[in-house]
């Protein structure tokens, strides 16, 4: 029987699982949007881990650069990577103290908090029809992937694109430009 | 697992672009409206200048092979470095830190109790689900539990035995006061008359913290040791932001609670000590003078004011290097003790070198002797206060009788003057006994650094301030005494004469016999009895005054000092503590200094370590 990824159980199962747990996270840091990737042939799902500093204000929560990633295996849900961006040199000029943009930005304006949550959930759906696309060979449509770069469009902070871009280019170039 | 098989899914004809370079994030002030930049916490920008002092010390250390004191400069350079603003909050037991830190989270996470909890320190940070994590002390994690007050069970002791949980409880709490502010709050065990363990809990919080608050109770305001305890470990050692909240002030009465709150600033101003006070919870005061720092949205603007504070990096930063100043002072002291051995020729260095490792195996023995003389020069501190104090009480006694034997009103005197008089002449007192124990005090901590200076080429800092204050003695236990109102009594006495005689008068007008005469006679006996009469009681009640005198000032002024032997060895202990610091860095140079001078005598060496003196001398400036 084909195993089926649920991205959001499995997004919500890094908070307590004991390889991440050891990785010792920053305390304020969180997973963000990951980002799916070939590596040697395999599907992998990195998740970037970011900080979201509340001033208080509405819509001036301050964004503050991934700095650390978890890579998983799909789909056994293996850890197989944890990786501390301050240490890779090609975030060496990225100031993981200084914040780099706004939360929430413009083009989330005009939407709710249950509005964003269910915008979310029908990202994560997505990329579950996407994984089981790939690993299963099941279809997945142009207008899923189309929608899929519409939502990661909407829902990745501009800010962040350049780290998105770093993290991997062809997931950037096909969803995020 | 198997690989895909469309493995270019992800592949586009915008690959192209350019990926080897490296990332730039624009910072968001860039991008920000002004309002966001004032309200955003600004990162601790230690000056460029300061931090490149600290790695040079370092670097120093570390280029000639002194790694101990490159490894202390090295923990005091990532003070500089650490991301969370930390909050140390310290007090006595039962000064209500556990509930103000429960209040001040909105949460129930700490447990709350009369008793001390434990002897661990809990290190409060935001977090996206609440949990706590036990660390002990090599760093492993040990538990983790929910964070809530619950979880603390089979974690708290109610003794002070080994058994005693040990490392650091780590409680992350989903906390937007915390986050917003990059906080870190954290809890200490109650300070006082500590065993050695916890006071090196409160030790170890305070050296990375940047700010402390005290709690203070309302019921027993700013004691001795409270007041030793701000200025040793806070005010001595730099802390740069402190703040005073006095708690439990809902349970003094309430004509009395702002007089408690002047008291306390008052009290603050005397001993020059800058600290803002606040009272964290809402309680219904009698003036409106103390509107402005009574809430806890105050204390927590306070906090924020810190975090904030354009000044905090300048203060960190004085506060950091006058940590390093000091481990690089010992060094030199041990460098120099070095060059003066490679400053003879070789029979005498060895000889020199023979004698000061023969000291050296006895110097801890010398340091133990000399702390030991130390607490013997405690314990006659101690019977020279209780012999001040035997001899006041004795006076007071003797001075209050006096003043009842004299009233006319005794009822009035023991209800209205004499807890005023008592209370003045506990005041008195407390300042003369003041006076004299801390002249004690000061004479014994200058004999023990002349001690270690003799010795040893080392001194510790000690405090020669007040030891007693004015509240050291509480008039607050006068024993009741039932007394009569005998003027009242007595003026009722001679009414009931007078209305006596009057009534005879006629009754003898209509017998004839001589009437004027006889209501004057009876008149003037009943006056003689009533006097008789009343007399007896106004002495009976003057030696029932002078009887509960005589019980009641011993009484309290035994009360007042049950806990002053601790006290006082607790400000002796403080010398001592340091004192044991020293001896450690003290050792620790002198091994060093060994070391490094049983190389054989070459010019090179000796014009190393002065060279290196001259190095150090310079970062001190």
């Amino acid at each position: 029987m084909n195993k089926k990824i649920d991205t959001k159980k499995l997004l919500k199962s890094l908070k307590t699982n004991d390889f991440v747990l050891s990785c010792r996270m920053p305390m304020g840091y969180s997973y963000g949007i990951p980002v799916l990737e070939v590596r040697n042939g395999y599907l992998c799902m990195t998740v970037p881990y970011l900080k979201y500093h509340v001033t208080g204000e509405v819509d001036k929560t301050l964004v503050y650069p991934a700095r650390n990633t978890i890579t998983i295996s799909l789909p056994d849900e293996k850890i197989i990577a944890f990786e501390d961006l301050r240490f890779n040199p090609r975030f060496a000029k990225v100031n993981f103290s200084m914040p780099v943009g706004l939360f929430r930005p413009d083009k989330l304006k005009e939407i709710n908090k249950k509005q964003y949550e269910a915008l979310k959930n029908e990202l994560y759906s997505l990329y579950d029809k996407l994984i089981d696309a790939l690993i299963n060979d099941k279809p997945f449509s142009e207008e899923d992937n189309a929608r899929l770069g519409e939502l990661l469009k909407l829902l990745v902070e501009p800010c962040l694109y350049p780290i998105y871009r770093a993290l991997d280019l062809d997931f950037y170039n096909k969803y995020l430009v | 697992m198997k690989p895909i098989k469309n493995i270019d899914f992800f592949k586009s004809d915008k690959s192209s672009l350019n990926v080897t370079g490296t990332v730039e994030c624009a910072p968001a002030e860039q991008k920000k409206p002004a309002a966001v930049r004032r309200e955003r916490v600004a990162p601790l920008h230690i000056s460029g200048e300061a931090v490149e002092t600290l790695k040079m010390i370092e670097e120093t250390f570390a280029k000639n092979g002194m790694k101990k004191p490159a490894a202390k400069i090295s923990a005091v350079c990532k003070q500089a470095s650490r991301e969370r603003f930390a909050v140390a909050v310290v007090g006595e037991f039962s000064r209500g830190k556990s509930t103000f830190i429960n209040k001040l989270l909105d949460k129930e996470l700490l447990p709350v109790a009369d008793l001390p909890t434990t002897a661990i320190m809990t290190r409060i940070r935001s977090n996206s689900t609440d949990t706590m994590v036990l660390v002990d002390e090599k760093g492993a994690k040990v538990k983790t539990m929910p964070a809530k007050a619950s979880s603390w069970e089979g974690l708290v002791a109610d003794n002070f035995t080994d058994n005693d949980p040990k490392g650091v409880m780590f409680a992350g709490i989903d906390n937007e006061w915390l986050e917003a502010n990059s906080l870190e709050i954290i809890d200490t065990p109650g300070a006082g008359d500590l065993e050695e363990k916890r006071a090196k809990v409160i030790g170890d919080a305070l050296v990375g913290c940047d700010g402390a608050i005290i709690t203070i109770s309302a019921l027993s305001a700013l004691s001795m040791s409270e007041k030793l305890f701000i200025e040793q470990r806070l005010i001595s050692r730099k802390t740069p932001f402190l703040m005073l909240i006095i708690t439990k002030l809902d349970l003094v009465p309430f004509e009395e609670r702002a007089e408690v709150i002047g008291y306390i600033k008052q009290k603050l101003d005397m001993w020059g000590m800058d600290i803002p006070v606040y009272v964290p919870y809402d309680v219904e005061i009698s003036v409106d003078t103390y509107d402005g720092i009574i809430g806890m949205d105050k204390v927590k603007a306070c906090v924020e004011g810190w975090v904030r504070n354009p000044e905090r990096a300048r203060l960190t930063e004085e506060w950091l290097l006058a940590r390093a100043a000091q481990i690089v002072d010992g060094e030199i002291g041990a460098l120099n003790e070095q060059l003066a051995l490679l400053s003879v020729d070789d029979s005498k260095r060895k000889e020199l070198i023979e004698e000061k490792k023969r000291l050296l195996s006895k110097a801890k023995i010398a340091w133990e002797d000399t702390r030991i003389k130390l607490l013997q020069k405690c314990n006659d501190c101690y019977s020279l206060f209780l012999e001040k104090v035997e001899e006041s009480k004795a006076s007071i006694v003797e001075r209050l009788q006096f003043e009842a034997s004299h009233s006319n009103n005794l009822q009035k005197w023991w209800a209205e003057d004499y807890p005023y008089r008592l209370k003045i002449e506990l005041t008195n007192m407390s300042v003369s006994i003041e006076n004299v124990v801390s002249r004690r005090f000061s004479d014994d901590a200058r004999w023990f650094n002349s001690l270690l200076e003799q010795q040893f080429k080392s001194h510790v800092i000690y405090d020669s301030g007040r030891i007693t204050d004015k509240t050291f003695f509480n008039a607050t236990e006068i024993n009741s005494v039932e007394l009569e109102d005998l003027n009242k009594k007595r003026i009722m006495a001679r009414v009931g004469t007078t209305a006596v005689s009057l009534a005879l008068y006629p009754i003898c007008a209509a017998v004839g016999f001589m009437p004027l005469i006889a209501t004057m006679g009876v008149s003037t006996g009943s006056s003689i009895i009533t006097e008789k009469v009343f007399g007896g009681k106004v002495e009976k009640q003057r030696q029932t005054v002078k009887d509960a005198i005589a019980v009641n000032v011993p009484q309290m002024i035994d009360s007042s000092i049950k806990d002053s032997e601790g006290r006082l060895k607790a400000i002796y202990d403080e010398v001592i503590k340091s004192a044991v610091e020293k001896e450690n860095e003290w050792l620790e140079a002198q091994y060093a200094a060994i070391e490094n001078s049983i190389k054989p005598e070459n010019t090179q060496q000796k014009a190393k370590v002065e060279a290196l003196i001259n190095t150090l001398k310079e970062f001190t400036k």
